[in-house]
């Protein structure tokens, strides 16, 4: 069964009809859109079938003269679509649409393409970072590299970069040479330190990457640059300048800050000497004193001068109750150390059972930073602070 | 998902970054500078019949797989409130919605909008009449997922300025798929086609099929099916975007406009002509490099030149010798000199008589 170009579109193909006017069409080739132009009546429905009036009748007229008209205008924009030029791919020839502003040719005339609006604001160009534009000016072009790296040394097949990779690879080899500069110093946190100067590196010409791209505040690189100098700086006045597990140098340290622990070698191991006295039976008062060392003193950091007389005024005040605090009040420091400790002990600052010395021997150096609870567990419960409770 | 705010902000390499999933996510809601097919939002609003949901099913058959469809009802008006649903359209990552609804003023209720830059651009309400659905043509055949529509517009009012040619623009964007700049012809297989008859809208879809030209050539000869959906359409609410937006929706990216390439031309060989433009090239002035028979060719023209000097000098001698002689009787010595001398003579007389007078 043949079907006939008349069959399918009589007003497009029928010679017969001479005067049937062809409703010319205008196109918009890039959306594959046709406009018909011509002002549609409603007297023209309802010519070509049967006068049926009634209401499924004049749908049926309405119907079919819509179908007549999407007919006509359809072929003709197919029309229109093949006379377009053609390149070939692997799915067969494609046509090439004209460009949605139209700067293109048109084989047909008469058809501005309609301007449809964007999803999104177009993005801004952006600015090529300096590896960019040295890479253009030099004509290095990108090469996608495998996943995994032949690894001469293991004789294996080892990731490019990051765990099990052949230059993390560090804990596997002793490190023959020394650090450059410094022969005591811990190569294997000169070799972090490396590492961690070319991340802070890389960070800041990232940082001006941005900057010149606009997506950051101008300075922040220098700013970042500063700021990593400065971390470095402070890094060295704490680090200690001998190896660890050697003694700490014995630096004068009057007048300096104390919270400098590094350097406080003098004072610790003063402090070391005075527990070690106390340790005997009478209280180190018997000991020889050797050249150079304080005589055992009563005296013990972070205590004050006692005043006798005071304490004896002071030792019958508040009655019963004063008495049995005061009581309580030696007894918790014989039994448990100061409240100073007490109190880092309570907020976990001393970890139980960190240091032998925990609740015997105070070395001045307070409780370590140390938490056990991680996060904001660690900072302890928060409590309410009243007149009471001020510290 | 969704993040936005704070995640979609450009950070610091120091501070904290997003997680990778996170971040694969903002760039693939970034704007592009080629944008693809638009995606469709498809919600009810406060109240949806029958007849509206299954035009919402039918439109995102139509869209898919560029439509989302989302159950719950919304109480959304989007003509008094726009933010929420460009908020929905943000977080769905879509540009183009339709939401239906049905009350008793506003029947059968479909409104078609768009957003730009998650604001929104244009909508507009239209009321549905006569609605066919897919369903309604069972058997017939029916479009290939992903296919793009072809589209008809008949009628005069299309072409006019005005409310009829802004909803032709949004049926063209919110149907149109994926713009491309090339396509396979023989992948069409429905078009749109809406017709306006003395103010009435019918939008009707036919599907396609290509069949060989009879009257012989390449170029096929379509045939119409009905295949659904097909509504007519009433306009009711409008609300169109400002110019500023829509000029700012327009704007396409620089990297697209192709800057023209003046002079250059393919010949039928495949190559590429151009003409270069010298300017006029001063042939005398410029110096060329010396060679040495340049170098020996200059030097005999100094030296002919510096001769032919000479001789002019002496022949203006000789002339100048036999004047004096005709003039004085006698030969005149040492040449030029004297009469030179006899020059500076005068003057000095006349700068001497000068000085004894002051």
């Amino acid at each position: 069964m043949t079907l006939k170009a008349t069959q399918i579109a009589p007003n497009t193909f029928n010679a017969s009809k001479d005067n049937e006017v062809l409703e010319d069409a205008r196109y918009d080739l890039y959306n594959l859109a046709a406009f018909n132009d011509f002002a549609q009546r409603s007297d023209d429905i309802g010519d070509s079938s049967t006068s049926d009036t009634t209401a499924d009748g004049m749908n049926a007229a309405l119907e079919t003269f819509l179908l007549n008209k999407a007919t006509e205008g359809t072929s003709q924009l197919i029309g229109a679509l093949w006379t377009l030029e053609t390149k070939a791919s692997d799915v067969g020839p494609l046509a090439l649409l004209p460009s949605s502003r139209g700067d293109a040719e048109v084989s047909v005339s008469n058809n501005a393409p309609t301007l449809l609006p964007r999803a999104k604001p177009a993005p801004k160009p952006k600015e090529p970072t300096k590896w960019e534009l040295f890479r253009k000016e030099k004509g290095i072009e990108t090469r996608k590299r495998g996943r995994k790296e032949w690894d001469e040394a293991t004789g294996e097949w080892k990731v490019r970069y990051g765990m099990g990779s052949a230059a993390n690879a560090n804990g596997e080899w002793p490190i023959m040479e020394a650090v450059q500069g410094n022969e005591y110093a811990d190569p294997w946190q000169a070799k972090r330190d490396e590492r961690k100067e070319k991340v802070e590196k890389n960070q800041v010409q990232k940082t001006r990457n941005m900057e010149r791209q606009g997506l950051v505040q101008k300075g922040s690189a220098k700013k970042l640059e500063k700021q990593f100098e400065e971390n470095r700086k402070k890094i060295k006045l704490t680090a200690p300048p001998l190896p660890a597990g050697l003694p700490v140098d014995m630096k004068s340290t009057k007048g300096s800050e104390v919270k400098n622990r590094a350097a406080r070698g003098l004072e610790s191991t003063k402090k070391a000497l005075a527990a070690t006295r106390l340790s005997t039976a009478s209280m180190g008062k018997f000991d020889q004193v050797r050249k150079g060392e304080d005589k055992v003193r009563k005296k013990r950091s972070g205590e004050e001068i006692r005043d006798r007389r005071k304490e004896l005024q002071s030792a019958n005040q508040g009655g019963a109750k004063g008495e049995a605090d005061r009581g309580l009040k030696v007894l918790n420091s014989v039994l448990l150390g100061s409240e100073k400790k007490e109190k880092m002990r309570r907020t976990g600052k001393m970890h139980k059972g960190e240091t032998g010395h925990d609740f015997d021997y105070d070395d001045g150096l307070g409780g370590g930073s140390f938490r056990k609870k991680k996060g904001r567990a660690g900072a302890g419960k928060l409590k309410k602070v009243t007149k009471k409770n001020i510290k | 998902m969704a993040p936005t705010g704070k995640a979609a902000q450009k950070r610091l390499p120091t501070e904290k970054q997003p997680k990778a999933s996170v971040a694969r996510y903002l760039k693939s809601v970034e704007a592009q500078i080629h944008e693809g097919a638009k995606s469709a939002l498809l919600l009810k609003g406060t109240r949806c019949n029958e007849v509206m949901a299954t035009c919402l099913r039918d439109l995102r058959a139509m869209k898919a797989p560029d439509a989302k469809l989302l159950t719950k009802k919304n109480e959304i008006n989007v003509f008094q409130d726009a933010s929420s649903i460009e908020f929905l359209c943000t977080k769905n990552d879509t540009s183009v919605f339709a939401l239906a609804s049905h009350n008793k003023k506003r029947p059968n209720n479909l409104i078609l909008g768009r957003t730009f830059d998650n604001q929104l651009l244009d909508a507009i309400e239209l009321g549905v009449e006569n609605y066919k659905s897919l369903n309604f043509f069972k058997g017939a055949p029916k479009k290939r997922v992903g296919s793009k529509p072809m589209f008809l517009f008949v009628g005069d009012k299309w072409s006019a300025e005005g409310a009829y040619k802004k909803l032709q623009n949004l049926l063209l964007d919110w149907f149109r798929g994926d713009p491309v700049e090339s396509l396979n012809l023989k992948g069409l297989d429905h078009v749109i086609v809406v017709t306006e008859i003395e103010g009435k809208i019918y939008f009707r879809t036919y599907y396609v099929k290509l069949k060989r030209n009879p009257n012989g050539g390449d170029t096929p000869v379509p045939l119409l099916t009905n295949s659904g959906p097909d509504m007519d359409l009433t306009m009711r609410r409008t609300q169109y975007a400002t110019s500023d937006m829509w000029k700012a929706s327009l704007k396409q990216p620089q990297q697209l406009i192709k800057k023209k390439t003046k002079n250059k031309s393919t010949n039928m060989f495949g190559e590429t002509v151009a003409k270069i433009h010298l300017e006029r090239q001063d042939i005398g002035g410029h110096a060329g490099k010396r060679t040495k028979t340049l170098r020996v060719a200059m030097a005999n023209e100094k030296r002919e030149e510096s001769e032919a000097l000479e001789k002019e000098l002496e022949r203006e001698k000789e002339a100048e010798k036999r004047a004096f002689r005709e003039e004085w009787g006698y030969d005149m010595e040492g040449g030029e000199g004297e009469g030179g001398g006899e020059e500076e003579e005068k003057g000095r007389g006349g700068g001497g008589g000068k000085r004894r007078r002051t």
